[in-house]
């Protein structure tokens, strides 16, 4: 897999595993969940405190999520970016999991527009080459049919070796 | 060298040669040369290629005795595999079928990355 991929899918999935840990603090202290019903303005402080404690927990979240599963992914995954400190997976992997779908999303459509130019240039190279070699076919016809019509008549007894070096 | 004798039905309708390579889309072309019964050369009768393939002969009553040369070569696509091919010789009177002959000398092999030519020979006679 390409390693950029790897990297967004492992964020991701350390980013999906924080968001549960988060949703499972939210259950467990009332005040972090945000309450759909109630009027709150973004800029009163206590609101300010809770959406900071929010991010700092998703933050602390994804940084053990990325700590607990970083020996296994080293083990598996030979790409450089597996040897990225936890600490700034778990940073990448606060931004949210939707943004890293996404980005994933993005980045499999570029591999696919890739792969397709690639294949689109190997279709291309074996145009130009068909049809360089029926082009040298038609020219090679052309000087064998000009030259046996300049030639005069042939012995009856003509043979294929005489035919070819007559041509 | 041999040299196939074909039977003309009466003194009647046109003669033609067809060569054609039925079983691979291989290119190829050639002569149609048209001897007296001594073997002196009379006349061209034309030529055919792979998209072209009919070469009339003329009208039965003047081709009593005549011998006739087809000589054709098969032009190679620099392939490296070898691809087989098959040329066939039909003699036909007014569009039905007197003869038909894959040619002795060089009409049936592989092709490669050279040129490979054939010849056939053969004379009509009426009855």
């Amino acid at each position: 897999m390409d390693p950029v991929i790897s990297l967004i899918t492992l964020i991701m999935a350390i980013s999906l595993a924080g968001e549960r840990l988060v949703t499972l603090l939210k259950t467990m202290i009332p005040w972090l969940a945000d309450d759909p019903n109630a009027q709150k303005s973004s800029t009163e402080r206590p609101e300010i405190w809770r959406k900071s404690v929010v991010m700092l927990l998703a933050f602390l979240s994804c940084w053990l999520t990325a700590e607990l599963v970083k020996e296994s992914v080293e083990a598996s995954a030979k790409s450089e970016f597996s040897k990225l400190p936890a600490v700034f997976l778990g940073l990448l992997a606060s931004g949210g999991s939707a943004f890293w779908t996404s980005l994933l999303g993005y980045t499999k459509a570029v591999r696919d527009i890739k792969v397709q130019q690639n294949q689109q240039e190997q279709i291309n190279t074996l145009q130009q080459k068909s049809s360089s070699t029926a082009f040298q076919v038609q020219r090679r016809a052309s000087q064998v049919m000009s030259r046996l019509s300049g030639l005069k008549s042939p012995l009856f007894s003509d043979t294929t070796t005489s035919l070819i070096n007559r041509i | 060298m041999s040299t196939t004798a074909i039977v003309l039905n009466g003194k009647n309708g046109n003669v033609t040669a067809r060569i054609t390579c039925p079983r691979s889309p291989q290119v190829y072309l050639g002569m149609v040369w048209r001897y007296n019964s001594d073997e002196s050369p009379d006349i061209k009768s034309g030529n055919y290629t792979n998209d072209e393939p009919d070469v009339p002969l003329g009208k039965a009553a003047e081709l009593d005795g005549k011998l006739f040369l087809i000589e054709g070569v098969i032009i190679n696509h620099n392939d490296p595999l070898p691809s087989p091919y098959e040329i066939e010789v039909t003699i036909l009177q007014d569009g039905r079928m007197l003869k038909n002959e894959v040619p002795a000398d060089g009409g049936k092999g592989s092709l490669l990355d050279k040129d490979i030519a054939f010849v056939y020979h053969f004379k009509l006679s009426t009855t």
